[in-house]
């Protein structure tokens, strides 16, 4: 419907436009019109009277009418019907005229024409009378060695050019509805070629949706606008499917995650339901369960922890913070468990570098990435902390002796839900969260992670966070 | 009934083989799509429940590698992810049937019965021989109106004869299909359970239904 719209606005304007030009032109076309006719009469009139004038002065005498017709044939190959002439004396009397067929003009010798002429000055007068057409008279002076004696009225009726221009304005008339009409219709026509691609571009853009977001719009290769409008839509489309393939990755990880631990106590429970048990039993499927509850809420926790992190949420609670001193507290901590899997963890040099920073999450960053070391380092094997102060930043280094891997991995690993092949087989009780979470952590801080490994020797990751300087910490 | 079940989350394979074991099923499981192509393709089961998620081999890998040589034993597939696309073709594929995590036990269960009756000859849900009844739903066993009590193992030795009714089923084919892979094969065994069995549902002055076959096993039917 828009397109109807747009395409009837389209003809409008063009009509409007197109009309208003007509009009224009038109109006400039009969000034014009009325401004040469009126010349040319004046023109022709000036030319009697010089005749006229010339005549008097070289016969000195009054003339006969056929005198007249023959100079005025002599001169212009025929005589104008309506042109009347009279002569006057200077006091304004009407001289006799031998003429008997031609009119004179019942009007008398105005005023300010006779002045004028006696002055020696020719005068122009449109004389309107009630009933009879317009007139154009020129009166002009007689000299006789440089006196006034006489003086000559010349008179032309003004119908005629009011009849052409009559006759002119009835043909702009007639002609301006046609001219609409074909302005119009070509208008119309126009603008609907002009919009076919838009039409069938909404056609195309309409089958695209949420399901088939792979679809793009025809791209002709004109690189007209139409065709750039097309490649700038197809550019955001693809964007958008990115996007939505991203999210409709992670949803997918996010619940393929959350259904294990589901399948896993829904199934556990029932089997356990299906006879009388003994107590050891049911226990076991009761600590079951509850590892798998823990596992549930780890993952609600840390996708919820990236998901506030993701639109900017994360609340730190900043404080300055000794990085040398949480991190042997929690190497401390974890040892026992790194034992438990056989890995020995311990700490290299501990500088104390103050960072500002919220040491619960921080700590939960180190935690990650001990817990990774320690998860995919062979038994045996060994993880190490280390602290550093860099150029205005703290460096936290966890080197494992883990099995390593290439860089394209390193790319992929911080990547929510990823996990290396190796990490698939060797445990599945990781959520592939861990790393995601120590880079947001990171990040929120204005710091970054960085992994360097060596497939078969082992990864270090490094942590660096702008510290406060010693200046910032004592204020 | 022996079961091949191809689960690379520990405690899900865990709960389906201990479920399914106390069920009179015999189960076997693989951990990987290699382990479990390898073992589909002895041909020794009567179902295959695979998981589409493996390592080593995908599931849709391993069911395609299955049907490709020719073997047609049922597989149901496990998967969390089952969209319409999925199920398509997971059953395009070759699978029999479908079943998304987490599921129900009893769902699962009947699923397993109902893929193992369209193998048998016979097709009802209630397996009969003259008098005697097995119902694998509510696995009861019923004589002439009265209820018999089995043991798993001897209700899955009945199950597997009254399916198999009128053929003659040897000692090493009722172990394949009774016990699994941990179970020490030895032959005496099956005479010692076919014993017990006769006790129970054969006790005279009954027709006899289980007869010896000298030399070669067993065969359950009417004369």
């Amino acid at each position: 419907m828009w397109v109807r719209s747009i395409r009837l606005k389209l003809t409008f304007w063009y009509t409007g436009l197109l009309t208003l030009t007509c009009l224009l032109l038109g109006t400039l076309s009969y000034g014009l019109l009325s401004y040469s006719l009126n010349r040319d009469i004046d023109y022709a009139l000036r030319g009697i009277a010089k005749v006229l004038e010339s005549t008097v002065q070289r016969r000195n005498d009054t003339m006969l009418s056929a005198e007249i017709d023959d100079i005025f044939r002599q001169f212009f190959g025929f005589f104008p019907l309506e042109s009347h002439i009279d002569f006057f004396n200077l006091s304004g009397q009407r001289q006799r005229l031998q003429s008997k067929e031609k009119s004179l003009l019942e009007v008398p010798l105005s005023e300010a024409a006779l002045k004028a002429a006696a002055g020696g000055q020719q005068v122009f007068e449109t004389i309107r009378g009630e009933n009879s057409p317009a007139l154009r008279v020129l009166t002009t002076p007689v000299l006789d060695n440089g006196r006034v004696v006489n003086v000559v009225r010349v008179g032309m009726s003004l119908e005629n050019m009011h009849e052409t221009k009559k006759r002119f304005l009835l043909i702009m008339a007639g002609l301006l509805p046609f001219t609409l009409l074909l302005s119009g219709g070509g208008g119309w026509l126009l603008a609907g070629r002009a919009l076919r691609p838009i039409d069938s571009m909404t056609r195309s853009a309409n089958r695209i949706n949420a399901e088939h977001l792979s679809q793009r719009l025809g791209v002709s290769g004109s690189n007209d606008e139409l065709d750039r409008l097309a490649k700038t839509i197809n550019d955001m489309l693809d964007r958008i499917d990115g996007a939505v393939q991203e999210m409709r990755r992670f949803s997918g990880d996010a619940s393929h995650e959350l259904q294990t631990p589901l399948t896993i106590l829904k199934g556990e429970i029932e089997v356990a339901l299906l006879k009388q048990r003994s107590p050891s039993e049911y226990e076991q499927v009761l600590r079951s369960s509850l590892e798998e509850i823990d596992r549930i809420n780890n993952l609600v926790e840390g996708l919820l922890l990236l998901a506030r992190a993701d639109v900017g949420a994360l609340k730190l609670n900043l404080q300055p913070v000794d990085v040398a001193q949480f991190s042997r507290q929690l190497c401390n901590r974890l040892q026992p468990l790194a034992r438990q899997e056989e890995i020995e963890l311990s700490h290299g040099v501990l500088s104390s570098v103050i960072i500002d920073g919220d040491e619960l999450q921080l700590q939960r960053m180190l935690m990650n990435l001990i817990d990774n070391g320690v998860k995919y380092t062979p038994a045996g094997g060994q993880v190490i902390v280390s602290v550093e102060k860099g150029d205005d930043v703290a460096i936290i280094r966890v080197k494992d002796s883990g099995p390593g891997f290439t860089a394209e991995e390193a790319e992929k690993i911080f990547e929510r839900f990823h996990r290396t092949p190796q990490a698939r087989q060797q445990n599945s009780k990781g959520s592939g969260l861990g790393l995601s979470i120590a880079r947001s952590i990171a990040l929120a801080h204005q710091g970054d992670i960085m992994v360097e490994s060596t497939p078969g020797v082992g990864s270090t990751f490094s942590v660096c966070i702008p510290c406060l300087k010693s200046s910032e910490f004592d204020s | 009934m022996r079961i091949l079940l191809v689960e690379d989350e520990k405690k899900v394979a865990s709960f389906i083989k201990k479920g399914l074991a106390e069920h009179g099923y015999a189960v076997d499981s693989a951990s990987d799509g290699k382990t479990g192509l390898e073992m589909a393709l002895d041909q020794i089961h009567d179902l295959i429940i695979l998981d589409i998620n493996l390592p080593e081999i995908d599931g849709l890998t391993a069911l395609r590698q299955i049907r490709a040589k020719q073997v047609s034993t049922p597989v149901l597939l496990l998967t969390i992810r089952a969209t319409i696309e999925d199920k398509v073709i997971g059953l395009d594929t070759g699978a029999d049937d479908y079943l998304s995590k987490p599921f129900s036990f009893e769902e699962l269960l009947a699923r397993v019965r109902a893929l193992l009756r369209r193998r048998s000859e016979v097709k009802t849900p209630l397996l009969t021989l003259a008098d005697l009844s097995l119902d694998p739903a509510s696995r009861q066993v019923y004589r002439g109106g009265n209820r018999i009590e089995l043991t798993s193992k001897e209700f899955a030795i009945l199950e597997y004869f009254m399916r198999n009714a009128g053929r003659v089923l040897t000692r090493s084919m009722i172990i394949n299909h009774a016990w699994d892979y941990d179970f020490d094969a030895e032959t005496n065994v099956v005479d010692v359970y076919v014993n017990y069995l006769r006790k129970k549902i054969d006790a005279p002055p009954q027709p006899k239904l289980l007869h010896t076959i000298r030399g070669t096993g067993y065969v359950m039917r009417e004369e």
